[in-house]
């Protein structure tokens, strides 16, 4: 026991201190973002219901089904996967999470990944790529998503993909996320919503190939914006848990460098009683 | 006359939700009117006006496609974009409309063109329901 132990033990407090700050302000910086990206959420959310409500009836239209490409699954053909990640990590388990579980890993896969963590993930892996556009998943609006959509769509028709499947993070609560999975092409009807009495303006085929593209597309956002609000949920519960034990070692730290001051005191004391003794 | 009820939303969140007289809308199939006890109808929006007569007043907005639909008497509508006459930047539509022209007038990719039309027709809606504030 000496100085040295001393020094070392404040030098460790030191470090474990400053990267609590930049936790502390990680922390701080994900709530203000979760506020944000909870409301956008919640306003897509709404859009989606409506959506989903809107279009059931063409859906889940026998007509609308005959011969419809849109509801075929074509054989042998490739499976477009669109995975949703952030762009950045120390987000606990979010990002590893969601890629684990995308299943997107099989011969026919094709992936179009949001997101900077999933373009590596994905790129690491050596998938086939659909489109790099969207590598920052934060800073996605309604007309990229639109876009986007509109050119998966544009695939799916031309026979390219077989299915398309949506895996996104789902913000249940500030301490919940759940990974979900749907699938977006081929439509599937809702029978439960069938009425088969709406009367459907126009040209059938015509009014689904303008459809699909948009639902397709307003899905997409809802799925971005879920999935934006469920990483900044996610991180602000990991900073909030680093703090924690931050602190816990801090505490630690500072009772092991109170006794070895302590020691060297009592040290110093014994040998000056000892010297005067000698004396 | 008689009232119903019209909720119309876009992705950023809710834009109306209340009761009208009447609604008139842009489909892709040309323009339809709807009233009060309308059939259950569905169908989708292509760019144009949206009007919608109020109690206290007539309110026009600008679309740019998406979903209609009718059920049990209440309309909702799942725009990609809505803007009220109040909302609209004339300026920018304007300037939209002018670069949109340019590109349709240069005629050099196809694809870009097809985009320009659409941008066009978008800001020429704009204007025009801006045009009818005053």
């Amino acid at each position: 026991m000496s100085g040295a132990s001393m020094n070392e033990i404040k030098a460790r407090m030191k470090s474990i201190k400053s990267t609590m700050q930049i936790t502390k302000a990680m922390e701080l910086v994900a709530t203000s973002k979760l506020r944000r990206a909870r409301q956008n959420a919640d306003n897509a959310a709404e859009y989606c219901r409506v959506l989903d409500k809107a279009v059931a009836p063409l859906i889940s239209s026998p007509k609308a089904r005959e011969g419809s490409l849109w509801f075929d699954e074509g054989e042998g053909k490739d499976v477009l996967y669109i995975v949703i990640a952030g762009d950045r990590g120390l987000a606990g388990g979010y990002n590893s999470n969601v890629l684990k579980q995308s299943g997107a890993d099989g011969e026919n896969a094709v992936v179009l990944p949001l997101g900077k963590k999933a373009i590596e993930f994905f790129d690491r892996r050596g998938c086939e790529i659909f489109s790099r556009n969207c590598s920052e998943v934060a800073e996605l609006g309604v007309g990229d998503c639109f876009e986007a959509a509109r050119a998966v769509c544009r695939d799916f028709a031309n026979g390219r993909f077989s299915r398309v499947e949506l895996i996104y993070t789902e913000f249940v609560s500030m301490l919940s996320q759940c990974v979900k999975r749907r699938t977006l092409l081929p439509l599937t009807a809702q029978e439960s919503a069938v009425d088969s009495d709406v009367l459907l303006e126009g040209d059938v085929a015509a009014m689904l190939d303008a459809a699909v593209p948009n639902y397709v597309g307003g899905v997409l956002y809802f799925a971005v914006c879920q999935a934006v609000a469920a990483e900044s949920a996610a991180r602000r519960t990991a900073m909030d848990s680093a703090n924690k034990n931050a602190a816990e070692m801090i505490d630690t730290l500072t009772l092991s460098f109170n006794r070895a001051r302590q020691a060297v005191i009592t040290q110093e004391i014994t040998e000056i009683v000892s010297g005067a003794e000698a004396l | 006359m008689k009232e119903f009820h019209v909720q119309i939303v876009v992705p950023e969140g809710k834009v109306f939700d209340g009761s009208v007289n009447a609604l008139s809308v842009m489909t892709t199939e040309g323009r339809i009117g709807i009233l009060a006890g309308h059939t259950d109808l569905f169908a989708p929006l292509g760019i144009g006006e949206l009007k919608l007569s109020c109690a206290d007043g007539e309110r026009r907005a600008a679309c740019s496609g998406g979903f209609l639909s009718v059920s049990g008497g209440e309309v909702s509508i799942a725009a990609v974009s809505i803007e009220f006459s109040e909302d609209i930047d004339l300026e920018r539509a304007k300037k939209a409309k002018e670069r949109a022209e340019r590109v349709i007038a240069a005629k050099k990719d196809r694809a870009a063109v097809d985009a320009a039309k659409i941008k066009l027709a978008r800001a020429l809606t704009r204007i025009s329901v801006a045009d009818r504030r005053k």
